[in-house]
């Protein structure tokens, strides 16, 4: 099930608060500059897991399976969501979209 | 004029066009479909002969054959894939089933893709086909889309400009842009919503999505939010077509002025039951439905190996539409059966969408 009301949630990073629109799966929440937060809802619309995801090419966060490039959707501009999880772009509308679908495709993954 | 590689696509597309009011299929997207079906035929075909599958099947009755498979649906749509496309012969029998198959053509040279959509779906076809000797063999679908990641595969091949192109030109046909803007059409599809932002492109009416789970809906949330086509517009929900009118009842929604099946009956076990439902909510049913056919054998093995039933025959399709009492206007019958039809009984004569429900 979908989350029907936003619930508040703390940047695992740096503390800040949240409202965010969650639905099950993987949900990528833009935070401040230097990193977002990944949230995990389950089919009863549990919040399972939330992690801060630095944007970083080396420090913790998100990173793109490589043997999975060829199934990324045509609208999604790869590289765009490589600069966004590497830090040098910040991240919009459309790269929220973007990356979540990506993670609930298993195409992007956290780094641990 | 491009010269596509297999006239059974050339026909595809040149018929699609007619039933669309002559739009044209742009000729990189003619160029792309013929690399695609080379493609995928010569993976299909180098993996079956890697496999030995051929060596196993020589001289057996294609009954006897179907006997070394665990899933004998895939066997069957393979000889008949096979056959179409003239690699193997079933000789001197009485009837089909008491026939011997031999091998008649080997493998061709492979084919340079040369087009972004080919390169790009090369990759895809390596996955696709790697999978197929687990499911003929020991009948496991390991890419079936019940697992969401898997799900990224079919997002992947409806995402294909070919499909992409060939699917606008089947959604235009059914002439859903004649509901008018107050109206609502309800869209069925492979799930994923793969269909969606081609519906949503044709109609300003409400579209109702209906989709088999939450991941489903997520995907085809996500897809269309990335795309900037997720509005208010567009309402998804989950549940199965099979019970559409108990989940629209439900859910308060309605009057339904259309609904649409775009490629959703051969991933439903139930497709008479997807059309008596759909006759239930609207007057309208429109339906978009690939049939088993020499041009639509790699969407039939594809799917399949991602979890959906064997394309259909035109004749199986004519028979679910009659069982749910459903009758109409056939626009194609083969390589797509499209049709615009309604309920058995319902007034005849030209039908304006979305006039008949709304309130006065």
């Amino acid at each position: 099930m979908g989350v029907p009301n936003p619930r508040e949630i703390a940047c695992p990073l740096c503390g800040v608060r949240h409202r965010p629109p969650l639905k099950q799966g993987w949900n990528f929440i833009p935070c401040k500059e230097d990193h977002g937060i990944v949230v995990y809802v389950d089919e009863a619309g549990d919040i399972r897991e939330i992690h801060g995801a630095a944007f970083s090419p080396t420090a913790g966060g998100l990173e793109i399976v490589e043997s999975k490039l060829h199934l990324v959707p045509r609208w999604i501009d790869i590289d765009r969501v490589r600069a966004v999880i590497e830090g040098s772009v910040r991240p919009s509308e459309a790269d929220r979209a973007a990356i979540s679908l990506l993670m609930n495709m298993g195409i992007l993954r956290r780094r641990v | 004029m491009i010269e596509l590689a297999r006239p059974a696509l050339a026909k595809l597309m040149s018929k699609l066009s007619g039933s669309a009011g002559g739009a044209r299929v742009p000729a990189h997207v003619q160029r792309a479909a013929s690399e695609v079906l080379e493609v995928f035929e010569y993976k299909l075909v180098s993996r079956l002969i890697e496999d030995g599958f051929f060596k196993d099947i020589e001289g057996l009755s294609p009954s006897e054959a179907a006997q070394k498979f665990v899933d004998r649906n895939l066997f069957f749509t393979l000889l008949e894939t096979l056959k179409t496309l003239g690699y193997v012969d079933v000789r001197r029998g009485f009837g089909f089933m008491d026939g011997r198959i031999r091998q008649v053509h080997d493998l061709p040279p492979a084919p340079m893709a040369t087009t972004p959509e080919a390169i790009e779906l090369e990759t895809l076809f390596d996955e696709l086909t790697a999978s197929l000797s687990e499911a003929l063999r020991e009948g496991k679908r390991k890419l079936h889309v019940a697992s969401p990641e898997n799900k990224a595969l079919l997002a992947k091949l409806y995402d294909s400009q070919v499909f992409k192109t060939l699917l606008t030109l089947e959604v235009k046909s059914l002439g859903i842009s004649e509901v008018p803007p107050h109206g609502v059409v309800v869209s069925v599809g492979p799930g994923i919503g793969a269909e969606l932002p081609i519906v949503l492109l044709e109609t300003d009416a409400k579209v109702v999505s209906v989709l088999p789970s939450e991941e489903d809906s997520r995907i085809a949330e996500l897809t269309l939010s990335g795309l900037g086509l997720m509005s208010d517009q567009v309402s998804l929900v989950v549940g199965q077509p099979e019970r559409l009118n108990q989940l629209l009842t439900s859910l308060k929604i309605g009057p339904v002025d259309a609904v649409v099946a775009v490629h959703a009956l051969h991933w439903s076990s139930a497709p008479e039951a997807v059309l008596r439902n759909a006759a239930k909510v609207s007057r309208r049913v429109l339906i978009s439905q690939p049939v088993e056919h020499e041009a639509t054998w790699p969407l039939s093995i594809m799917s399949y190996l991602m979890g959906s039933n064997p394309l259909p025959k035109a004749d199986e399709v004519e028979f679910w539409i009659n069982s749910a009492g459903l009758e109409g206007r056939s626009l194609m019958k083969d390589p797509v059966y499209l049709t615009q039809l309604s309920s058995r009984g319902a007034s005849r004569g030209p039908m304006r969408l979305g006039a008949e429900l709304r309130p006065p």
